[in-house]
């Protein structure tokens, strides 16, 4: 069992703007998210001493320019009004829980005080996720000469299979896009705030790659989320009700590098992360009051379910019926309306929700005292991280 | 069904833009067979399991004995999409079309991709577990490329009208042991 549980807090979330293209650079983001984060727990940027974020844009073509598609910790460092930084680390694992994770790890050893942990995101001009290369090279050789450039294509093959097997239909992710949009509608951040999603709606938008459509995938935008994370016992002494973490963990599975993310493998996959929160948390699925899961294509969210033990093999596309996953069901699922209609924050909005709710700042949204909180990042086939949020110190 | 679907004849590739392959070390011998019109994968001769794509080293033992094996060019559809969205240079004017896997027959969960190259009417028969087969296209050499031979899949002719019924009980009873 991890000797962390309970001794590191999330104390303060931090949002900028939330726009889909800008002409602001990203830096200007980061630092508004950044202030934002430490004015929410009541500290100076000056009192920031410990860094951590993945970096990387998530697209082909990036240019990879800090503080212009990118913000790293060399900016931050870089500025006057930060000048205590005693610690960072710059995340190559794919996914912002690895930054949490360090940050938490980083406390536990008293390399730092005070971790600011973010995630800056970038539209470039034109068509996001453009590949400029003719030539493939590495795994690519396999898949781009066939015409598979894009992250959709696997999830689309992944979940044409989904429903085959399991006998399902597109009301499933109709059913998760629709309830996570009126979820968004409660929350300022998001991107589709004012826009209400039908169901109607949904089933006329225009394919992507099939059977995923348009409002199958997350929302692109420019913006930047940040935490502070601090010791629980800092986190007690500042203005807001912590939350404290009691697990968080990495997927290490080795199949789980396949690039052919297959199905098979989802819960498999998912093992080591899903064993480790749950036992380290000393918690079991019927436990937590709400789940934030990966929805950067609608899919993923099924997957999580019966990964996570909430539902088994193949009864995620009834689970989500009924209203189950709404604020009000059995499982409120992306609370904030998830990536899919908040934007693309690549997982740290997932965690500034869970945060929200189990410290009651939730406003027009807030769930009744909800006491754990669950989020899953990423893939449970590719690369995925979780962590579990508790309001108590959990023994 | 034009000829070249039944015949092992290799058809045209309709786009002579798309992406090409550019081959190393490591991948080199699945290219070599391609180019002879054949399909070989990656095959690890202490533990006797298939790789693809391929690694520098066996997933299975960790160890190094791995040879390119041909193989039977026959497997099953593992799934498919049919893309509208295109990000890759070369392939707008090919928008929709259909990509797939195919689990090969030699060992479960083997899977490799392949397109329809321009056959979009293929993808009308589609079905999850449906018999596939080995065809290749041929890429024309162009400014600065040389012609390049890709193996993909078409459906096998005259398929039966539903998968035999013990087709998709393996079919289960695999997804459950995983």
């Amino acid at each position: 069992v991890w000797s962390g549980r309970s001794r590191v807090a999330l104390a303060g979330v931090g949002y900028s703007a939330i726009d889909r293209r800008s002409a602001r650079p990203l830096s200007d983001y980061a630092l508004e998210a950044a202030l934002a984060a430490a004015s929410d727990c009541g500290i100076g940027l000056a009192e920031i001493d410990g860094l951590a974020t993945y970096p990387s844009a998530p697209y082909l073509g990036a240019l990879n320019r800090d503080g212009e598609d990118i913000v790293t910790p060399e900016f931050f460092m870089s500025l006057a009004t930060m000048p205590n930084v005693r610690w960072y680390a710059h995340a190559g694992a794919g996914l912002i829980l690895a930054s949490l994770r360090d940050a938490a790890n980083a406390l536990l050893a008293g390399a730092c005080n005070y971790v600011l942990v973010w995630r800056a995101m970038y539209v470039p001009p034109g068509t996001y996720g453009r590949a400029p290369e003719y030539e493939a090279r590495g795994d690519a050789q396999f898949s781009a000469p066939y015409g598979i450039g894009s992250a959709i294509q696997w999830h689309a093959m992944i979940y044409q299979r989904y429903l085959q097997l399991y006998g399902a239909s597109r009301d499933a992710t109709a059913l998760i896009a629709t309830s996570f949009r009126r979820n968004a509608q409660l929350n300022e951040h998001a991107f589709f705030a004012g826009r209400e999603l039908t169901y109607e709606e949904y089933m006329s938008s225009r394919w992507i790659s099939e059977p995923l459509c348009l409002f199958d995938c997350d929302i692109p935008v420019t913006a930047c989320v940040a935490i502070i994370m601090t010791t629980a016992e800092r986190a007690r002494a500042m203005r807001h009700a912590p939350a404290y973490l009691a697990a968080i963990g990495q997927q290490t599975t080795t199949r789980a590098a396949r690039i052919d993310f297959a199905l098979h493998d989802h819960i498999d996959s998912a093992a080591s992360l899903v064993h480790g929160l749950w036992s380290d948390s000393g918690l079991s699925p019927g436990e937590v009051s709400a789940a934030q899961l990966y929805d950067g294509f609608s899919p993923s969210v099924l997957y999580w379910l019966e990964a996570a033990g909430f539902c088994g093999r193949g009864e995620a596309h009834e689970f989500v019926r009924d209203g189950r996953i709404s604020l009000t069901g059995e499982l409120p699922v992306n609370t904030f309306g998830g990536s899919l209609s908040e934007g693309r924050l690549h997982g740290l909005g997932h965690v500034a929700e869970a945060v929200l709710q189990i410290s009651g700042r939730a406003q027009s949204r807030q769930l009744a005292s909800p006491e754990a909180i669950c989020v899953f990042d990423g893939s449970p086939m590719m690369r995925a991280g979780g962590l579990v949020l508790t309001r108590g110190l959990s023994m | 069904m034009p000829s070249w679907v039944r015949s092992s004849a290799d058809v045209s590739n309709p786009t002579t833009t798309r992406p090409q392959p550019v081959p190393d070390p490591v991948t080199l011998g699945f290219w070599e067979a391609a180019a002879r019109g054949g399909l070989s994968i990656q095959f690890c001769a202490d533990c006797e399991v298939y790789q693809h794509p391929p690694r520098p080293y066996c997933q299975a033992c960790s160890g190094s004995s791995l040879r390119y094996v041909a193989v039977s060019g026959e497997g099953r559809l593992w799934s498919w999409s049919r893309c509208h969205h295109n990000v890759l240079p070369g392939l707008d004017a090919a928008v929709p079309f259909t990509c797939f896997l195919v689990e090969l027959r030699e060992q479960p969960g083997l899977l490799i991709a392949g397109d329809l190259m321009g056959r979009e009417d293929l993808a009308q028969q589609f079905r999850i577990g449906m018999p596939m087969r080995l065809i290749h296209a041929t890429r024309p050499a162009g400014a600065g490329s040389h012609e390049c031979r890709l193996p993909t899949f078409v459906p096998v002719p005259d398929p039966p009208e539903h998968d035999p019924p013990e087709h998709r009980q393996v079919e289960h009873r695999q997804v459950e042991e995983r």
